[in-house]
């Protein structure tokens, strides 16, 4: 049953994240030797979506258009799969944010406030951030950073690429 | 200045397409002009007949459907008072009523796969009986049914689908004073599905710790894949 994260108690958020944290730590070929064929690991998952969308250079096939929603469920559904080959008990949360949404409303508050208004950010959960922007405790602690595109998590091209083409495009006009 | 004479502006008319502006037709219409209106009068009377009936004939179903649902949630919130004998499913949330908008769900229970569920028999016979028997599993054609007793049982379905639930209430002297048939659907909820794979096989393993009122079991289903094997083989070989 999909429940809130909030909602989960100890046992299910302790089993989710200890199947998630095995995606990261866990390369696709060895997770999928491990727990079988249904084992998806952090790596692909990035190599897949930079390689269809900001990758691409034609144009990114995964955003700003009608394909976010069924390419982004279609990775959403393989991690689930992928965190039941390690735990067959464990279902993925939702985050309604809207709970902090109106919580910081309610503070007067702006999006600054996001890490104060709940413990997502605090080794309970996801961990916290140092000054140095790194994953300073919880089970994401000094895990490295999937990388890929020439060490780039997305593809500068797109951005820069992208901004020079359609200059050019309107400059003929 | 030349003008056009009579005869050029004759073979510049013809040239018009006929019905274009500076064009007489010669075709008279076919209907007089007081016959079409009110041929588009009716059309748009019919036209408003016919979405009036669809509009208020979903209205009804809209009304049928929301009563129907009303009355399945009385039935079930009076199913535990009213009826002798019948049982409830709780997990560690509560009471697992989940989805009793779908049609699949309706008034069943969603065990979810992989976690401990307790069956507790509910209903006046269920208060004196001296024994519930409780018959769980198979439903889906697929494995083993698990025969247990006990008023309260705990179990964990390890795959998806409807399960079939049976109560037999026995009293002091053994006789049985009521049974009832139930079901409940081992879904992880996200998805009602109930598709298995044939190859699947199903090993029932029961873990009894009987105690006068309290009986744990545990169901477990192992399936039986090829790839799962092949992990096994490649597992051996690392």
């Amino acid at each position: 049953m999909k429940r809130e994260l909030r909602e989960l108690n100890k046992h299910d958020r302790e089993a989710f994240l200890d199947a998630a944290i095995t995606l990261w730590k866990t390369p696709t070929l060895e997770g999928r030797q491990l727990y079988g064929s249904s084992f998806t690991g952090m790596d692909k998952f990035v190599q897949v979506h930079a390689d269809s969308a900001t990758g691409d250079v034609q144009c990114d096939h995964w955003h700003e258009g009608t394909g976010f929603l069924t390419h982004h469920l279609a990775l959403s559904l393989s991690f689930e799969a992928a965190l039941r080959a390690v735990n067959p008990a464990v279902t993925t949360p939702y985050w309604d944010f809207t709970i902090d949404g109106e919580a910081i409303k309610i503070w007067g508050g702006g999006p600054s406030m996001l890490t104060s208004v709940n413990d997502f950010f605090t080794s309970k959960w996801f961990g916290s951030v140092d000054d140095e922007s790194h994953v300073a405790d919880g089970r994401w602690a000094h895990v490295d950073a999937v990388m890929y595109n020439g060490g780039l998590l997305r593809n500068s091209y797109v951005h820069e690429g992208f901004v020079q083409r359609a200059r050019a495009f309107l400059w003929l006009f | 200045m030349e003008h056009l004479s009579f005869a050029e502006h004759d073979e510049v008319e013809s040239l018009l397409p006929r019905g274009s502006l500076g064009h007489a037709s010669e075709q008279p219409s076919k209907l007089p002009k007081a016959s079409s209106s009110k041929f588009w009068l009716a059309i748009t009377a019919l036209t408003v007949v016919v979405v009036g009936i669809a509009g208020v004939a979903t209205g009804f179903n809209q009304r049928a459907e929301l009563a129907r649902a009303a009355q399945l949630r009385h039935s079930i919130f009076t199913e535990h008072i009213a009826s002798p004998l019948a049982f409830k499913v709780t997990n560690a949330y509560g009471e697992a009523r989940y989805g009793m908008e779908h049609p699949f769900v309706g008034d069943k229970y969603v065990a979810e796969p992989h976690k401990e569920i307790t069956f507790t028999a509910t209903g006046r016979e269920a208060k004196d009986a001296s024994l519930i028997r409780w018959e769980i599993g198979g439903g889906n054609g697929l494995g083993d049914v698990l025969i247990i007793t006990g008023h309260e049982v705990r179990a964990v379905f390890t795959i998806s689908g409807p399960q079939t639930v049976k109560m037999v209430a026995i009293d002091s002297a053994g006789n049985t004073v009521a049974e009832h048939d139930g079901s409940v659907l081992a879904a992880y909820g996200e998805s009602f599905t109930t598709k298995l794979p044939s190859f699947a096989r199903i090993v029932v393993r029961a873990n009894v710790k009987s105690s006068n009122r309290l009986t744990t079991t545990v169901v477990t289903a192992l399936r039986v894949l090829s790839t799962s094997e092949t992990r096994t083989s490649r597992a051996q070989q690392a």
